[in-house]
């Protein structure tokens, strides 16, 4: 059985299958047997099952539209299981209120770009093999994609929607911001995701507008493209669009001052950046791999970047980039402002480590805007240093139904985390007021939200943080079953907007509470009582194997097992594992 | 007196890429007798816009004199246009060298400043004359170089003790076979003295509260390499 239903429509009109009140997919929809999936669903359904994901929490039922941020639970809305994984996600976010926590990436490159090699369909083929739910392509821009690429890409991905119905499949690109580094830009599907993507590649990405020097009028162009976004949007070319700034601390262009006026100037379109970058084989040691610098960050400053980084900046902690990994750092200090940014983990697969295949010979880019289709090596390439999307990095995002809107409205509302490895395999974190600080159940009349969201209480109102994680329960995409060491929470005083926009540090943010967790199997409930909250604040977490850790860049009394400094030629990723998530915010009044 | 500017030359080729600075100096190491306490340094500048400025600092105002005379030489002027992709422009002290068709002055006399029929300096619009604050981006980025050749963050390509280093050493005997006079992990932890460094041939230390600094990152086997690297992953390959 499985999702498919009969195509005889044309194709060629407004309303696409993408719209809210698709079927979910069949590995998600309990109503249908093991015995009826294909070999591809079953594995997706192992993976839900991992986390606690099936049952009672995924039936799709009752969704409400438009809850908002914070919630009133009725009562007790639900028991706490405590040991199983299906007690995971399966709470319900509000009355009847659930959410699809749906596996993604939007960081992936194919033959359409000049330096990767895969058919759309490969990458979606592995994707969904992995886990993922939903895949952005994003091929560099530059005049030939503009010119070629952004239309010939545009039918593979359409047949990759159609092959595999259960997975999420969105047409982007990798925008050259003028000025800065590069961003995951991409549109909701539509008959104008095209011309939309086109168009702007044309007018505002900074290789074919030879606008990448950081110059003021270059900058202005990077703020133009958003608005131009937002103007599809607006104007319903588009009924939706999303900006991520991709490996931001790289090459240290996207100074904190960009960063913000990026945010500031269209928050509902650039929502945030990756916190950790893809190719994270490239430091698996020679010869057996690449013998690089982990996520490829081996670069130091140049003319272009922000003069105030440190050199600290350039480099991978835990595989995470120095914005996000530094507590009380550049991404600290825009969450100190009370303002949304959120962080995202992708795979950024170009030509994925050990892949057998390679690019055919002949061929000729330039004219063709593609690479031929792979052929077969012979050989495992050990010198290429990405993972297929899901392989190694995913990032989960909290969706009210599983669509493109939802999945692009989830990420907007910042109910997203991280992980790397598998290290877990579902997180479900609330802040609740009017509990009595322990965590066990819900007061009557409590409120909360979950990540990305601000619970607004009484100045003094009393606020616990529970986080119910459903842990490996099951083997990684390199066969062993991570154990997570230790999560950490944490805590950030909102400050307001800063004066000098060029900031990159917040004094008032730590780690408050460390959890020892040690575990692979089964399901943890985490509770940490943040007191009576009289002040604005945030609250993050992060959990980690432990294996990899020293004191944080601000000092160990603001970070003391913070993300270690990577290893150029010896960063194992499967021995470092971590997973971030998102803040929620306490807005007392 | 010697003013200490009347030692340095500043130098600009029209370049933001850090790469095709260090190549310039290579070059010009090649070509020009520099003496062996000399310092070719790189520094990114606003001038406004982004650009990389070179700095040559000489022991004496004698070696900088000599050097600049050679600067002017046509035959070597050609070869570095080949190299950088355009002709120097030049400053030592109150002497400014230009591509541009209009000649400078040389107040201490002797024959140097001029460019006969220099070639213009491409991708700068405007102005080419200096005019105070409206001067054109090449020699305020030659100057800038020449005024501050040890400011914090300027990166040191040609040093005491540079040519030469082999591709292993420990921290020690970098310490006292070249003018670097600090080594530093990312992260602030210092490396001990018999802590192995591979090189890899590229050492570009910099000056930091006006002594050298190497700043170095853990490499595989519990050894140590330069911060600074050659050939980072090229960012992408299509930025046409």
């Amino acid at each position: 059985m499985g999702h498919g239903h009969p195509h005889g429509h044309d194709h060629g009109h407004d309303h696409d299958h993408h719209d809210e009140g698709r079927p979910l997919p069949a590995a998600m929809d309990a109503s249908i047997p093991d015995s009826e999936l294909s070999p591809e669903q079953l594995s997706r359904r192992g993976i839900l099952r991992r986390a606690g994901l099936l049952g009672a929490g995924l039936a799709g039922a009752g969704v409400l539209a438009g809850a908002g941020e914070a919630f009133a639970a009725a009562g007790n809305g639900g028991a706490v299981t405590t040991g199983t994984a299906a007690a995971v996600a399966g709470k319900p976010a509000g009355p009847g209120r659930k959410l699809l926590w749906l596996a993604g990436d939007h960081h992936i490159h194919t033959q359409y770009s000049s330096d990767a090699q895969y058919r759309v369909i490969d990458q979606v083929r592995n994707g969904v093999r992995y886990g993922l739910d939903w895949l952005v392509i994003t091929d560099h821009g530059g005049a030939t994609h503009a010119r070629i690429g952004v239309e010939k890409t545009n039918p593979d991905i359409r047949a990759a929607r159609e092959e595999i119905p259960d997975a999420l499949v969105f047409q982007g690109l990798e925008w050259n911001i003028p000025a800065a580094e590069h961003a995951t830009v991409f549109v909701h599907p539509g008959k104008n995701e095209v011309e939309v993507l086109k168009q702007f590649e044309t007018d505002y990405d900074g290789g074919v507008r030879g606008a990448t020097a950081d110059t003021p009028q270059n900058e202005a162009l990077a703020i133009a493209g958003l608005d131009f976004l937002a103007e599809q949007v607006q104007r319903r070319r588009v009924q939706d669009a999303l900006m991520l700034a991709n490996h931001p601390a790289r090459r240290g262009v996207d100074s904190p001052h960009e960063i913000r006026n990026w945010r500031d100037a269209q928050p509902s379109i650039a929502i945030g950046m990756e916190g950790a970058p893809g190719h994270q084989a490239a430091g698996l040691p020679a010869p057996t791999g690449p013998g690089s610098a982990r996520g490829y960050y081996g670069s130091s400053p140049g003319a272009n970047s922000f003069p105030g980084y440190p050199a600290e900046s350039y480099r991978t902690w835990g595989g995470f980039d120095w914005m996000t990994a530094t507590v009380g750092g550049l991404w600290d200090s825009l969450l100190a402002e009370g303002k949304a940014w959120w962080i995202t983990a992708n795979s950024d697969s170009h030509r994925n480590y050990a892949d057998t295949s390679a690019r055919p010979s002949g061929g000729d880019f330039n004219s063709e805007g593609r690479y031929g289709d792979p052929v077969y090596s012979g050989a495992p390439n050990l010198t290429w240093g990405d993972y297929w999307p899901g392989q190694y990095s995913r990032t989960h995002v909290g969706a009210d139904s599983f669509s493109y809107a939802a999945v692009m409205k989830g990420m907007r509302e910042g109910r997203v985390w991280v992980d790397h490895g598998g290290l877990i395999s579902g997180l479900d974190a609330r802040l609740r007021a009017g509990g009595n600080g322990k965590g066990a159940g819900k007061a009557v009349g409590a409120k909360e939200v979950t990540l990305g969201g601000t619970l607004h209480v009484k100045r003094g109102s009393r606020v616990e943080l529970v986080m119910e994680i459903a842990l490996a329960n099951g083997p990684n995409w390199s066969q062993f079953e991570p154990t997570l060491a230790r999560v950490d929470v944490i805590r950030g005083a909102v400050t307001g907007p800063v004066p000098d926009r060029d900031v990159f540090t917040t004094p008032d943010t730590r780690v408050v509470r460390s959890f020892d967790v040690n575990r692979s199997r089964g399901s943890v409930t985490l509770t940490y009582d943040l007191g009576p909250v009289t002040e604005p604040l945030y609250v993050r977490m992060r959990g980690t194997d432990g294996n990899r850790s020293q004191p944080g860049l601000n000092g160990a009394h603001i970070d003391p097992n913070g993300p270690a400094l990577d290893v150029v030629g010896d960063a194992d990723p499967w021995r470092d594992l971590w997973f971030y998530t998102n803040p929620m915010w306490v807005l007392p009044a | 007196m010697t003013a200490p500017a009347a030692r340095v030359i500043g130098l600009d080729i029209d370049t933001a890429d850090i790469r095709a600075a260090d190549h310039l100096l290579h070059r010009l190491a090649a070509r020009l007798p520099l003496p062996a306490g000399a310092l070719a340094c790189t520094h990114r500048l606003r001038v406004p816009e982004p650009r990389v400025g070179l700095s040559l600092e000489l022991p004496d105002t004698r070696w900088a004199s000599a050097l600049w005379h050679r600067l002017t030489a046509p035959d070597l002027r050609e070869e570095l246009r080949e190299v950088g992709g355009t002709e120097l422009t030049a400053v030592l002290g109150d002497r400014l060298l230009t591509p541009a068709p209009t000649v400078s002055t040389d107040p201490g006399g002797g024959a140097g400043g001029t460019v006969p029929g220099g070639a213009v300096i491409p991708g700068s619009g405007g102005d080419r004359r200096e005019t105070g604050e409206r001067a054109a981006p090449a020699p305020r980025a030659a100057r800038a170089a020449a005024a501050a050749p040890r400011a914090d963050g300027v990166r040191a390509v040609l040093f005491p003790g540079s040519a030469g280093v082999p591709g292993t050493l420990t921290i020690g005997e970098l310490l006292r076979t070249t003018a670097i006079e600090r080594a530093e992990v990312l992260g602030g932890a210092v490396p001990q003295e018999g802590a192995p460094l591979d090189t890899r041939g590229h050492l570009r230390p910099e000056w930091r509260d006006g002594s050298l600094l190497l700043r170095l990152v853990p490499v595989v086997g519990g050894r140590y390499m330069p911060f600074d690297v050659p050939d980072p992953h090229p960012c992408c390959a299509d930025h046409a």
